[in-house]
């Protein structure tokens, strides 16, 4: 507990100083260790690994098959710091030293990962616009996902600071004997989870509603379309006219999906929708020759 | 005041702060600007170590080289944990406010140590740059932040007890 600040129980400034310095001087003697025996290397693919993982079970538009060129972070300076400044704490046991290093590794792969994932998302939205012209992510969505890479840079850093803080001599004797409220900290993590679920739901629902994201549907699923891949196609044509799209094509396109799988009834309807959303000539007479090919 | 109550309102703070200091108009205002200075700064002090350099927004051009100061190397990182944990620390208000304004000059100069250093070595020792840009200075920046918040700490508490007002912010 901080009360121990104000009591003037603060350990003299240099001293913590002197213990960051040798924290310092023990992760850039690891450097090469973690360099040459491969750790490094094994560490970032790990990482890249478990993004890529995440990005191709989450994602939303089925676009992404594998992640050529991405760069794996460069932020292992936080895993070799965590280290060293644990090693160098040498105040406080090894069981607390221990358990505060596994703590903070656990954070700071799992920031990392998170960091990366956003990499992903972002790179591939702005390839995605670039060479299809589709908006996978919202501008809203793309700043969102930008600033919350920058806060996992900023929680990478704001690791080092709280491990220096809690390896101090300064945090830990005034926290023994305190036994943390098991009931509070359940409650508040289910509280966070509650809330953050339902941020997510009510996202899901506002971005489905907005058009452009029906637009990016739809060009999603002339892109399946084209490669007649027409599982996925159907998949991303049904979002886009569940939200109203006023795409011709895809109403055409899913109506020749629906007649190859001997639903006439419901190409029927599609093509009726088709003509109303195509209101003229050319799509007027491309859903008449489609009406003749179904027959009665 | 508790320990966990402090890294709540750390935790808080810093992703608030990091929020905030990356919507556009903050990052126009304030981030940019700061890079800026920065950059100024070091071809400033480059320049006073007998390095012919020059700034131009957030580029350093120095000899055949340049340097630019992006996001994650202008100080503010370390500068945004410094003032969380001034915030979230149960003090008087000018006491924080004090940390503060103080922080922002410390980080400023230590970042412009940083950014010289870095020209220095990419001038002279090249194949040093990551070393230096990245294992050195990154944790470097962190403890001088811990550094400057527990040489504060250290004066909040020798400037008298800490009010129950205070305790309780």
């Amino acid at each position: 507990m901080l009360t121990a600040a104000p009591s003037r129980r603060l350990p003299a400034a240099p001293r913590e100083l002197a213990r960051g310095a040798a924290a310092l001087l023990v992760s850039l003697l690891l450097l090469p260790v973690w360099q040459a025996s491969g750790a490094g290397e094994t560490y970032r693919a790990a990482v890249v690994a478990v993004a890529e993982r995440i990005v191709l079970a989450t994602q939303h538009f089925p676009l992404l098959a594998s992640f050529p060129g991405l760069k794996p972070p460069e932020s292992d300076f936080v895993i070799l710091a965590t280290i060293a400044l644990t090693a160098v704490s040498v105040g406080i046991g090894w069981r607390r030293r221990v358990a505060l290093l596994l703590m903070a590794l656990a954070l700071t792969t799992a920031f990392q990962t998170l960091a990366a994932v956003a990499t992903i998302h972002l790179e591939s939205a702005q390839e995605m616009e670039r060479s299809q012209r589709i908006f996978v992510l919202l501008p809203l969505e793309f700043r969102g996902v930008s600033q919350a890479k920058m806060i996992l840079y900023d929680a990478q850093l704001a690791v080092i600071f709280v491990l220096f803080l809690v390896t101090s001599a300064w945090w830990k004797s005034p926290h023994e004997g305190t036994t943390p409220s098991r009931l509070r900290l359940v409650t508040s993590v289910a509280a966070l989870f509650v809330v953050l679920a339902g941020s997510w739901l009510a996202w899901g629902r506002f971005r489905e509603a907005d058009p452009r994201h029906v637009a990016a549907h739809a060009k999603v699923g002339h892109l399946f379309w084209v490669k007649r891949d027409d599982a996925i196609a159907e998949e991303q044509y049904r979002v886009a006219v569940a939200g109203r799209t006023t795409d011709p094509e895809v109403y055409f396109n899913l109506a020749g999906i629906a007649v190859s799988r001997g639903r006439r009834n419901e190409a029927a309807r599609l093509l009726r929708r088709c003509a109303e959303v195509g209101a003229n000539p050319v799509w007027a007479s491309r859903v008449r020759r489609a009406f003749e090919r179904i027959g009665p | 005041m508790g320990g966990r109550r402090f890294l709540l309102l750390f935790v808080v703070y810093v992703v608030a702060g990091g929020f905030l200091l990356s919507l556009p108009v903050m990052e126009e205002g304030v981030v940019d600007p700061w890079t800026r200075l920065n950059a100024d700064g070091t071809a400033a002090a480059a320049r006073l170590i007998g390095i012919d350099a020059e700034a131009h927004g957030a580029d350093v051009f120095y000899g055949r080289g340049s340097l630019r100061v992006v996001v994650g190397c202008n100080g503010v990182e370390a500068l945004l944990i410094l003032t969380a944990a001034l915030l979230a620390f149960p003090a008087p208000w000018k006491h924080r406010t004090l940390g503060v304004a103080l922080g922002i000059v410390a980080i400023l100069g230590v970042n412009l140590v940083r950014l010289v250093n870095l020209v220095v070595v990419a001038k002279l020792a090249p194949s040093w740059l990551p070393v230096f840009h990245v294992y050195v200075w990154q944790v470097l920046i962190v403890l001088a932040a811990v550094g400057l918040f527990l040489a504060w700490g250290t004066y909040v508490a020798h400037s008298g007890p800490i009010t129950k007002a205070a305790r309780g912010a």
